[in-house]
């Protein structure tokens, strides 16, 4: 019921926010924000870090309300400014992101499947969250945005070579991490 | 066994794709105002500028218009000046030639010099003569065929005479108490004389007066001597600005010159 009266209302919705009707925003921005502070959250150190990136995507949202060509679906074009302001938001208030070239012959971690399939979102969240910015932006664009390395090197501003292997170390990172984790949990160590 | 990239990447994504969380519940706000003062600044800006471009044009508009008032206000009595010192009524006022080749001297035509026959007017230029009686220059003739109207005598060549002046001699211009010859009311003669200094003497003890023609002479004169004295004055600002220009270009590159001198020495 709540989701058929979403998408019935969503085209006369968008009507009403570019025309800058406040309540129909409020309403927009209901539709959106919790999905929306899930992507914010994978970028961010902390809830509050993302709720801030989650307000300065809506605000964009509303502002280029009329950019909207209604060419894919409206919730990739929102989520696609989420991402943006995200990274946005990673170069006004983080360091630069590192653009370090590693060594990839280091061993990597071994994970299993079952390992990884019995963490939970919010645990991946949090592996993700303290990865540093450089290596939580790529693996974020590449692994579950789906952006190719060109793409995300024009996004960020690095080389493509640089994305590559910052999403290696990225993984390597994450497995290393899992890896612990499961070790824990069962009780030795990984 | 060690789990593939892009099997641990597609685990990532299936798992944090439709992950959501519930945002603070004070966050609606600050994105609402955030957009209204936008909208705001958007809508006034626009109106600001048209403002401020109003305001430039109106306040250009009024320097115009007062500097339109101010025009007339600012010349015509300086200029009425200017004419009573240089020539008053009855004194023969003195041109000198700037340089020998100086040739244009505006007076006005004199049918007295006609009349006396001693002075000698130098050369009368090709409209006013084609207008004269077939008589040569300082044989008597009887003033009052000698009739210009003022459409023959249009403003810019009736003024204009060509005077060859005869080596260093300043010229005189004599403004005789002649009268003028109205005869018709459309039709009115102007006159002047143009003579050398050492016939000033003889032009002077044969000149006879008439009088009541003094005003109608007189605001003639002034006329010339304005328009004379205007060309002049332009003549001299440009003369000026020009020089002043030139001087400071050659200035600076004799400037440049020197400098580079002194760096080609060092």
């Amino acid at each position: 019921m709540m989701l058929l009266e979403h998408k019935y209302n969503t085209e006369e919705l968008l009507k009403k926010c570019t025309a800058g009707d406040r309540k129909a925003q409020e309403l927009l921005y209901k539709q959106f924000a919790s999905k929306m502070l899930g992507v914010c959250m994978r970028y961010a150190v902390d809830k509050m870090e993302a709720e801030d990136m989650l307000q300065n995507g809506f605000i964009r949202v509303f502002q280029k309300m009329g950019d909207y060509r209604g060419d894919g679906s409206f919730e990739g074009w929102v989520r696609r400014i989420m991402v943006h302001s995200s990274i946005e938001y990673y170069r006004k208030h983080h360091k630069m992101m590192q653009i370090v070239d590693i060594d990839e012959s280091a061993d990597e971690p071994s994970v299993k499947p079952l390992a990884l399939a019995n963490l939970d979102a919010k645990d991946l969240i949090a592996l993700i969250q303290q990865l540093s910015p450089g290596y939580k932006i790529v693996f974020n664009l590449y692994a579950i945005e789906g952006y190719s390395h060109k793409e995300i090197a024009a996004i960020v501003g690095i080389t493509e070579g640089a994305s590559k292997s910052q999403l290696s170390r990225a993984r390597t990172i994450l497995k290393e991490q899992i890896a612990k984790m499961e070790g824990k949990k069962y009780g030795y160590a990984g | 066994m060690a789990m593939q990239d892009n099997e641990f990447d597609d685990l990532f994504r299936s798992k944090l794709e439709h992950f959501e969380v519930e945002p603070a519940e004070n966050l609606w706000p600050g994105i609402d105002t955030a957009i209204q003062s936008k909208r705001r600044r958007a809508i006034l800006l626009p109106m600001i500028r048209i403002a401020a471009v109003l305001l430039v044009a109106l306040s250009l508009g009024w320097i115009y218009i007062q500097r339109q008032h101010d025009q007339p206000a600012d010349k015509k009595p300086r200029v009425a000046v200017e004419v009573k010192k240089q020539l008053p009524p009855s004194t023969p006022a003195i041109i000198k030639p700037v340089a020998q080749s100086a040739s244009y001297v505006k007076a006005t035509f004199n049918t007295a010099v006609a009349k006396t026959g001693k002075a000698k007017p130098v050369i009368i230029p090709d409209n006013i003569k084609e207008a004269l009686p077939n008589k040569q220059q300082g044989t008597k003739v009887n003033p009052d065929a000698i009739q210009v109207t003022m459409a023959e005598l249009s403003p810019a060549s009736a003024i204009r005479l060509h005077v060859v002046p005869e080596k260093d001699v300043p010229l005189n211009i004599d403004l005789p108490d002649q009268p003028v010859i109205t005869k018709a009311a459309t039709s009115t003669v102007v006159s002047a004389q143009v003579t050398n200094i050492d016939e000033q003497a003889n032009s002077a003890t044969n000149g006879s007066t008439r009088p009541g023609t003094k005003r109608g002479l007189a605001s003639l004169v002034s006329l010339v001597s304005d328009r004379f004295n205007k060309s002049r004055a332009a003549l001299v600002d440009n003369d000026d600005d020009d020089e002043s220009v030139i001087g400071e270009v050659s200035k600076g590159i004799k400037k440049i010159k020197k400098d580079k001198e002194i760096k080609g020495s060092r």
